[in-house]
């Protein structure tokens, strides 16, 4: 059960917000991160023995802010009120089936029209896309 | 899945937000129950029971659908 009282339109309570906020500033962090990282971590002339630590540490960074960004999404699912569960779990569903066939696809047509760059921030973009617009399908499926 | 939940929170006068208030629920949530859109968990069909202090069957029947209401 949901703890607090529910915002009327949202139907977020007290602690969904608190939770929500959580994961912001972890998601936040681990954008900057991971641009950081990306700018950083130009492409090497040296083999693998050449790289220096640093590379590796850089390149692994953005997992720490990201793992605490999934950690706190997942206590928002697990404690929100189980209809809001319900849409955020047919949301990210939805957005990761449609990711993993778009990288199939992005694979393959890869193979057609040589090496396309940044597939990671494309896809990255797909789900978030996804995701926002399965939440508001869902939303107004459940007539809410 | 057929229900009488909305009859039953009318005959008491509460409001959709207060069902949902003494259920832990949001709002929407008993909307959406209320409509047929959504079946509720096991431990929240319990609690609207226990609430209206009557047995689930009495509240919801798996052999109707909303729109048979």
């Amino acid at each position: 059960m949901a703890a607090g009282a529910h915002h009327e339109q949202s139907g977020l309570c007290e602690r969904d917000r608190t939770n929500l906020k959580k994961f912001s500033r972890w998601f936040v962090l681990f954008a900057l991160a991971f641009v950081l990282a990306a700018i950083f971590l130009g492409p090497t002339d040296g083999g693998l023995e050449q790289t220096p630590p640093w590379r590796f540490a850089l390149a692994i960074l953005p997992l720490v802010p990201g793992y605490f960004a999934a950690r706190a999404y997942l206590k928002f699912l697990r404690e929100a009120d189980e209809l809001i569960r319900n849409v955020h779990y047919e949301a990210a569903s939805k957005s990761f089936i449609l990711v993993v066939l778009v990288g199939i696809v992005y694979y393959l047509a890869s193979q057609v029209f040589g090496e396309w760059e940044d597939a990671g921030l494309v896809l990255w973009a797909i789900a978030s896309v996804a995701y926002q617009i399965n939440y508001r399908r869902a939303w107004r499926r459940f007539d809410v | 899945m057929y229900n009488r939940v909305r009859q039953l929170r009318t005959e008491r006068g509460w409001s959709q937000a207060a069902l949902g208030e003494k259920l832990g629920v949001s709002r929407q949530t008993i909307n959406a129950i209320e409509g047929g859109k959504y079946d509720p968990s096991l431990p929240l069909a319990f609690d609207i029971a226990k609430l209206f202090k009557l047995s689930i069957e009495k509240i919801f029947d798996p052999n109707k659908t909303a729109s048979e209401e």
